[in-house]
């Protein structure tokens, strides 16, 4: 029984992402005959012949589909000859029963999402694992409870350095940046601190505790700030409190440097952020390369590679802030460091 | 602990700052606009807010001594043009109109408002009707006070100094994420002037509270009272007296952005005004000059932006100003009233990133003068990021008062015969003003230095002024006519320079050539006979405002502001050569140090504050001397 409901499970997945495909290409014989030779192969105990990468997302559709077609897309021009096959797996369709089964044989696992990564990392997976589109904060926590395994992650967050230089950009002759941090980000400080540092800007940094409100770490890292950075932590910047940060930090004309595109659409003066899209394309490449070398190692956590910048240009024109544009913002802070100031 | 989630990153925010609420930036405004910021007002060490206009280029202050009409001493004036009543600028605080219904002008001392309650101060130098309406005529005084979340949570501050002036002040805020509100009051007395009857207490307290719904609707709610017991009239006449005043406020906003690019307000407000001044002098048992004044006001606005370019805002709004002072002021007629009706329009173009156009006017339906339009066209070529160049032309109207049009100050003497003091005709029509505007605004790179100049040429027509008619049995009769004519120019530069980041200086200077003509008596034939209105603006106004941060607990400040020759409408001579009543120009010499006070659980700050420290000056009447004066204040709670 237990062997027919996992089955059933890699078929309904399979099938789900036949029938996406199907949708966008139109069904095919050929692709029919491909599932139902798939299948075959699969119920005949062969297996996973070739290379398997198993794509986990917290979700389907949205931002994960946009993900994975920007991560299909990319790795499909970046792994040259080599054969891959990529298995899509719901988080929720994941279970201890069926890794063990059917996908601890792949190679790497890709995981989309905090809860994929959540899903995935408690499992104790044997193979490596990529997780993507997580915040660092929860991949350094998902990791401190879960050691031992052989992951690595794509960050959805800017390196800070890139969002002081965004500040630095903008507004090249302020000198001071407010910033609040949660329970998530308060160990960000110290780095905080070292990479203003090295950008010529001091940070004037505020905690605030889980059940405090925003109101007063807000307006005393407002005070003599020529700027403010906000941070992605829940605590700090969420959908209530997130009208009171952009309604006091503009009465007292203190610009908000944002992490999300949403967040500049709300009232922040900019932002520099990844879409799924980007994140996506990154991991492709990453995981092309792997597949061209066939070596399954991992590399060190990083950044995004590749980011855009949003500017809110009527926020910038009421706080008297010229602006040199979205395009060439992000041109700047592509430069290669020690060219950019 | 909540863990972030991509979320964060990838969810929607409800729009806050939507294009709706976004303020213009000065270098895209229409008009020359001075800004009053925290800073300098704690700089100004001034505790009375007609004082902090003083920074403004082409202010006036006049003191008046309080003895036969209702004490309200302070009137404040741009480009002179007036008598202590000042009516020819328009005062909004948080967007309600303080301006009297019945007299016209502003009554400072009842403003249920402190120093310590204001963020910032814009003042539009140069007509606004198209915004802001009738009265906005020479200039527009826009007080906006502190959000209930910008203050400290506990805020008390003691105030004593020359004059045994004491003053006391307490506030109390609360905030959340939802509703934040503060509650504060003040209560202040001094002896005024030296051996006169004119000392004054004045209790005061106000309330704001904001509400944010989770939708983003956003309801304010503003109440304030104050009043007190006043001392009037010269020492040993029978003018001597004991008076009282008291006003209070309720305003209620509300406000909705359906989205970022559109929003609506509605807004109420009503104000109330009420004096208690009955006594009885030789052969006249019964002067009455109490009065009681109304306004209730009503508002809807709509702001939206069209595409990236057009950004329009339109509205609708409805006013009675009504009074009672059917003794003094308006005798034998219960109740005055006027009944306002106003469309406006204003729309921003941004015809490119260089140039911004700004279109608006007011079209005004009022009880007494019928129909008026005030229209304004300005455009701002932005030469580069730096530097703006603009240019503007508008027109303004000013409605006569209750007052003007309605006055009947009649008493009987020996309680039979009447006499008249100020006796209107009616039918009075609005003043005009034709304003014509070339500005440049500059702001360095670096933003330390930002500067605005103006050029102007006013045409000022139909003035209203009160010639003398042949005295009555027991002293002079006024009445009005709107007979007075003045053309104005001049240069206005006013720049804020922080050369360093402990150091910042304001400067304001104001050169104005002004000259007309006004009715200054009946020549008992069929006319009334003109003066010049020259001497009723001084040609030259300065002020220098240096801030010096001296370490981090101290800072010290030096306000400096100069007013040349110049005289109230008023005072000035009826006969040649007219000088007799001219003030001459003073300086006004201002000083402030400030030390911060740490504590382990308290903040606090001890101020030392010298006013007219050049000397004594007048600046209304010799009979009113500003001497030196000295205070020490004591705040505690952060601000």
């Amino acid at each position: 029984m237990q062997v027919i409901r996992q089955l059933n499970d890699v078929i309904a997945s399979f099938l789900k992402r036949r029938t996406r495909r199907a949708q966008q290409n139109g069904w095919t014989l050929a692709s029919t005959i491909i599932a139902i030779v798939t299948i075959t192969i699969m119920l005949s105990g062969t297996v996973y012949a070739s290379d398997t990468v198993i794509v986990v997302p917290s979700r389907q559709g949205g931002a994960y589909q946009e993900f994975i077609d920007a991560f299909e897309k990319s790795l499909e021009s970046g792994k040259g000859s080599r054969s891959l096959a990529i298995r899509i797996v719901e988080s929720k369709a994941l279970t201890k029963e069926s890794y063990d089964q059917l996908y601890s044989k792949s190679q790497l696992i890709v995981t989309v999402g905090t809860m994929a990564a959540q899903k995935v990392l408690t499992l104790n997976p044997t193979v490596p694992v990529i997780n993507t589109l997580i915040p660092r904060s929860s991949y350094s926590a998902l990791v401190s409870r879960n050691p031992g395994g052989n992951t690595s992650s794509i960050y959805l967050d800017q390196p800070l350095d890139r969002r002081i230089e965004l500040v630095g950009v903008l507004l090249p002759q302020k000198k001071t940046i407010g910033v609040v941090l949660g329970p998530g980000s308060g160990d960000l400080q110290t780095e905080l601190k070292a990479v203003a540092a090295s950008k010529g800007v001091t940070v004037k940094v505020e905690t605030m505790k889980a059940n405090q409100r925003l109101v007063g770490p807000l307006s005393r890292a407002l005070e003599d700030s020529d700027a403010f950075l906000a941070v992605a932590d829940p605590v700090v910047s969420n959908r209530r409190t997130v009208q009171n940060l952009l309604l006091t930090s503009y009465r007292q004309r203190v610009p908000v440097i944002a992490y999300s595109r949403a967040y500049v659409k709300a009232g922040a003066l900019a932002a520099v952020y990844s879409t799924p899209d980007q994140i996506g394309r990154q991991t492709g490449e990453l995981v092309a390369g792997l597949v061209r070398n066939g070596d399954w190692s991992l590399p060190k956590p990083q950044f995004p590679k590749y980011f855009s910048v949003e500017v809110n240009e009527e926020v910038a024109q009421s706080l008297g802030i010229s602006t040199p544009g979205a395009t060439d913002i992000e041109a700047r802070l592509k430069r290669p460091p020690g060219r950019s100031r | 602990m909540a863990v972030a989630t991509e979320e964060i990153f990838l969810n929607d925010f409800p729009v806050v700052l939507s294009a709706t609420r976004l303020v213009q930036a000065r270098s895209d405004a229409p008009a020359s606009i001075t800004v009053i910021d925290r800073e300098m007002i704690k700089a100004s060490g001034a505790e009375e807010v007609p004082d902090l206009l003083r920074l403004v280029p082409g202010f006036q202050i006049a003191h008046d001594k309080q003895d036969i009409w209702i004490p309200d001493p302070v009137g404040a004036t741009y480009h002179g043009l007036s008598d202590p009543y000042a009516r020819r600028i328009q005062v909004l605080v948080d967007g309600r109109s303080v301006y009297d219904p019945a007299i016209g002008g502003v009554r400072w001392d009842q403003l249920a408002l402190e120093v310590d309650d204001i963020e910032r101060i814009e003042v539009i130098r140069g007509p606004n009707g198209a915004a802001y309406g009738a009265n906005a005529f020479l200039a527009a005084v826009n007080i906006i006070s502190r959000h209930p979340a910008d203050v400290p949570t506990v805020y008390t501050k003691l105030v004593s100094g020359s004059s045994n002036y004491v003053k006391g002040v307490a506030r109390y805020s609360q905030k959340s994420e939802s509703f934040d509100y503060r509650f504060g009051v003040s209560a202040r007395s001094d002896d005024g002037l030296e051996g006169e009857h004119d000392s004054r207490t004045m209790v005061k307290s106000n309330f704001r509270g904001e509400y944010r719904a989770d939708n983003g609707d956003i309801l304010e709610l503003q109440f304030g009272l104050s009043g007190g017991p006043h001392q009037a009239g010269d020492v040993g006449t029978d003018f001597e007296r004991d008076t009282s005043s008291v006003s209070n406020f309720q305003q209620i906003v509300w406000r909705r952005a359906p989205s970022a690019d559109e929003s609506y307000q509605v807004q109420y407000y009503r104000s109330y005004f009420s004096a208690n001044d009955r006594f009885s002098i030789t052969d006249f048992p019964i002067i009455d000059q109490s009065m009681v004044t109304e306004r209730n006001n009503v508002e809807f606005q709509h702001t939206k932006r069209w595409g990236d370019a057009v950004r329009t805002v339109w509205g609708l709004e409805a006013r009675q100003d009504s009074s009672k002072a059917p003794d003094g002021w308006f005798y034998g007629i219960d109740q005055v009233t006027n009944d306002l009706y106003r469309a406006f329009v204003n729309a921003e173009w941004r015809y490119s990133p260089k140039l911004v156009a700004n279109f608006g006017g007011m079209f005004e339906q009022n009880g007494i003068t019928g129909a008026g339009f005030s229209p304004r066209a300005a455009i701002n070529y932005h030469l580069s990021d730096q530097n703006t160049l603009r240019a503007s032309a508008s027109q303004g109207l000013r409605t006569p008062s209750l007052f003007e049009e309605h006055a009947n100050g009649r008493a009987d003497y020996l309680g039979v015969t009447p006499v008249y003091s100020f006796v209107s005709p009616g039918g009075l029509e609005a003043e005009r003003i034709t304003s014509y505007e070339v500005g440049f605004v500059t702001r360095s790179r670096n933003s330390k230095l930002v500067a605005d100049v103006r050029v102007y040429q006013d045409y000022i027509s139909n003035l209203i002024d009160y010639p003398e008619l042949p005295p009555s049995l027991t002293g002079p009769q006024y009445t009005y006519v709107n007979q007075g004519e003045a053309s104005v120019s001049g240069v206005e530069l006013d720049v804020n320079y922080r050369p360093t980041t402990s150091t910042r200086l304001v400067f304001a200077y104001a050169y104005a050539d002004q000259s007309g003509s006004y009715p200054r008596y009946f020549d008992g034939v069929s006319s009334y006979v003109v003066r010049p209105t020259d001497p009723a603006t001084p040609n030259h106004t300065a002020s220098l405002l240096a801030i010096q941060k001296l370490s981090s607990d101290i800072s010290a400040s030096v306000g400096v502001y100069y007013v040349g020759r110049m005289g109230w409408f008023n005072n000035l001579s009826p006969a040649p050569p007219y000088l007799e009543g001219e003030i001459p120009e003073y300086t006004k010499v201002d000083f402030r140090l400030a030390k911060r006070l740490r504590g382990r659980n308290f903040k606090g700050l001890v101020e030392l504050v010298g006013q007219n420290l050049a000397g004594s000056h007048y600046d209304y009447t010799s009979s009113v001397e500003q001497d030196r004066r000295i205070y020490i204040k004591l705040r505690i709670g952060a601000d």
